[in-house]
């Protein structure tokens, strides 16, 4: 285990260390920066308070594209659920859907919603809508016929059954979705701000790189890492527990999710 | 009073159209014990779907009490072979359920709630969930919820088929026992003999699909019965040969026929 | 009786043509065209594309971008993920390398790749490839270590070398994890392209898309969102 540590630092020192040295020496450090200075910005950032306003701004728009989506899903997803035969008309229109790439409706947001944090809220509602919907209908799917069966004969009204067995069951897949989608939703909020934004770290990316700030495009990567290994990590970790013996996958990548 | 008459009701396979029963008639008196028993696929789970109003037949009519059974039949309890227990609920909260539905006010729940639990033996797992309770006590939380709003009738289908061979003689004789004080009538869907002479007034044996009446014959067995006695009896054998007789011939061309819808 | 099958695809046809007249009787009524245009506009504005051959230049941007990104990115993933799952060490030691770039969000960068390369078709082509390379290698990377588990000890068992299960069971392990993850790639592929082109560019059907919202032209922003889409 020592031994793979070990290589793993002389990979990172040789990467860094290279990187180090190339820079000034063989290119112009204006173009690629070089670590020194950037690990020397992001803690200049986080001493001097001037990151946590752009921090915070990104994970707002996370969060909020996060609530709402999640909202919009569920519902959607409990009534497509409910009424099988609805749900088959519309699969392949809703599938269609699905594979649209959704970064291409960022003018359409842009034109409808105007500038400002409202095109971003719904870029991450558009990024996480489709995680959300198909979780929760497949958790009011996979709710016991017989369950459902049974309630009826005891006298339960559909309102009863929606509260009292089809509310419950879908918890577990509603949380799943949610931590599937929270990085989709970080990610949502950054490209959104690379595009259109005017505060947050989509938006300190962009703009140091437009004023040929090299150092503070790649600490602004630095700390967009950071933040979604870090949420990455506690999804995994402690994404299982909170949902007890729930099936399938926890947690989605940032990487892959636009 | 159950009233089945001239029933038919198909489903739709693959395509295919298959007729689980076709002008089906039945009649159960209340209090009565009556067992249904045929080849698997015959038909039984769908009669019981249709008294408690779950499908509505495609031709005939079931009354239930003298009214036509057109919705959800309310006044009747469904137990069925899977456990339907809500697994976030503890077994209080599972029994307490049809009283929720009522909304039976909370202060007068706790009561009846304890007094099921008592009927069913389950002193001292009111606050475990189903997955902490073993397959008969799951039975018997059912067993309870089933009984609490007192319906009655009590419609079973196959509701211990999942046990254990012990287990389900045990389960058998507790539901005798609460049968005996609650007096509900009792439509019963088995595909075990033993079962269904061991503890029904009544046996029905199905035809293979689509279901119908091939046999109907009353259990004249003394009550209360004691399984270890009356299953060695002359008379129990007698009557088991005399079902089995019919039975085997309809579990024998069911398989034929499906063999040949191969 | 009419059988299932084509009465729900007569149904699917009649919600999209449902959609599409819900779509005119809304611009036509209560929505300003300005924001949603009109089923009409768009399709006027897509055959006006099309016969005039303006739209070729930009689907040809396009294409060429994502040919270029798929290629590289591809054959690069995969030789990577065969190199470092052939050897447990090495993989092991890259494995927190993986983790963190792969929770990083790639299209993040994209305004570095403009200033390094340029508007035209070099920075899109870096960014799809960086992507698309992600997404391949670790497709092919739990790939290669699954095949491990199971298949490869029992190779080994039969006496095969190093070579021989590289060649009898991992490569054609890889030829399957190529096809899933090119499926896979490819929407990532285009998503890339047309947010690389909304960022700079000088043609390509996000460049369009882009420049017809800049000047506030609904009717040329949905077209171009239908030629992206096809």
């Amino acid at each position: 285990m020592w031994r793979i540590r070990l290589y793993q630092l002389i990979v990172l020192g040789v990467f860094l260390g290279g990187w180090e040295w190339v820079s000034d020496r063989h290119i112009r450090t204006l173009w690629i920066s070089k670590p020194s200075l950037i690990a020397e910005r992001t803690l200049d950032w986080f001493f001097s308070g001037f990151i946590y306003s752009h921090i915070l701004a990104t994970l707002q728009i996370a969060g909020l594209g996060l609530l709402i989506g999640t909202a919009i899903g569920v519902v959607f997803g409990i009534v497509l659920g409910l009424q099988r035969s609805l749900s088959r008309l519309l699969d392949p229109i809703l599938g269609g859907a699905y594979t649209l790439p959704r970064i291409a409706f960022l003018p359409v947001l842009l034109f409808w919603f105007g500038f400002g944090f409202r095109p971003l809220v719904a870029l991450v509602v558009l990024m996480i809508f489709f995680v959300l919907f198909y979780n929760t209908r497949a958790g009011v799917e996979s709710v016991d016929g017989d369950l459902v069966a049974s309630m009826r004969v005891m006298g339960a009204t559909r309102l009863q059954v929606i509260r009292m067995v089809i509310l419950p069951s879908i918890v577990p897949f509603v949380l799943a979705a949610m931590m599937i989608a929270a990085p989709y939703a970080l990610v949502g909020a950054i490209v959104g701000e690379i595009f259109i934004g005017s505060r947050g770290l989509g938006f300190l990316i962009v703009s140091s790189t437009g004023g040929l700030d090299l150092t503070g495009t790649f600490a602004a990567c630095l700390v967009v890492t950071v933040i979604s290994l870090i949420a990455t990590l506690v999804i995994a970790r402690h994404g299982p527990r909170l949902l007890g013996r729930s099936p399938g996958t926890i947690g989605g990548s940032a990487g892959a999710a636009f | 009073m159950i009233n089945i008459t001239g029933v038919s009701k198909s489903f739709e396979k693959d395509g295919q159209k298959i007729d689980a029963v076709k002008d089906f008639s039945l009649t159960v008196s209340d209090g009565e014990f009556v067992a249904l028993i045929g080849p698997s696929g015959c038909g039984k789970s769908t009669v019981l779907n249709m008294i408690a109003g779950l499908l509505a037949p495609e031709e005939g009519t079931v009354e239930y009490n003298g009214d036509l059974v057109t919705a959800i039949n309310t006044s009747v309890g469904y137990m069925t072979q899977k456990d339907s227990l809500l697994p976030w609920r503890t077994t209080e909260g599972n029994i307490s359920a049809p009283l929720d539905i009522r909304r039976v006010p909370k202060s007068e729940r706790a009561a009846l709630v304890s007094q099921a639990i008592e009927k069913v033996r389950l002193g001292g797992f009111e606050r475990h969930h189903p997955d902490e309770l073993s397959g008969g006590m799951r039975k018997r939380v059912l067993l309870a919820r089933t009984l609490i709003y007192e319906p009655d009738t009590l419609l079973m289908d196959e509701p211990f088929a999942a046990l254990d061979a012990l287990l389900k003689l045990v389960m058998q004789e507790e539901l005798l026992r609460i049968w005996s004080e609650a007096r509900a009538t009792v439509v019963y869907v088995t595909h075990d003999l033993t079962e269904a002479i061991s503890i029904a007034d009544r046996i029905v044996v199905f035809s293979k699909r689509p279901g119908r009446i091939v046999l109907d014959l009353p259990i004249e067995l003394e009550r209360p019965r004691d399984f270890d006695t009356i299953r060695s009896s002359p008379e129990f054998l007698k009557l088991h040969n005399r079902v089995w007789a019919t039975l085997r011939h309809e579990v024998v061309s069911q398989e034929e026929a499906s063999g040949e819808g191969r | 009786m009419l059988s299932t099958r084509p009465r729900v695809a007569f149904a699917r046809f009649l919600i999209i043509v449902g959609i599409v007249v819900a779509w005119d009787l809304a611009s036509r009524t209560f929505i300003d065209p300005f924001y949603i245009s009109q089923p009409f506009d768009v399709a006027e504005r897509l055959w006006d594309w099309v016969s005039t051959g303006d739209i070729v230049e930009h689907v040809l941007a396009t294409m060429s971008e994502l040919v270029f990104g798929l290629v590289i990115g591809v054959v690069l993933g995969v030789l990577v993920a065969l190199i470092l799952g052939s050897s447990p060490t090495l993989a092991a030691v890259f494995r927190p390398f993986v983790t963190v770039a792969y929770s990083f969000p790639q299209l993040a960068v994209t305004p570095l790749y403009i200033l390094w390369f340029g508007v035209f078709l070099m920075p899109k082509v870096v960014l799809i490839s960086v992507v698309v390379f992600f997404l391949m290698f670790f497709n092919t990377f739990e790939g290669v270590k699954n095949v491990e588990g199971d298949l490869i000890a029992a190779m080994r068992v039969m006496g095969a070398k190093r070579f021989d299960v590289f060649r009898i069971v991992v490569l054609p392990a890889s030829a399957v994890f190529l096809i899933t993850g090119l499926r896979h790639a490819v929407p990532f592929a285009l998503r890339a392209a047309v947010f690389g082109e909304f960022l700079a560019s000088v043609r390509g059907v996000g460049f369009l898309a882009v420049t017809s919202a800049r000047s506030y032209c609904s009717a040329g922003l949905f077209a171009a969102l239908a030629s992206t889409l096809s």
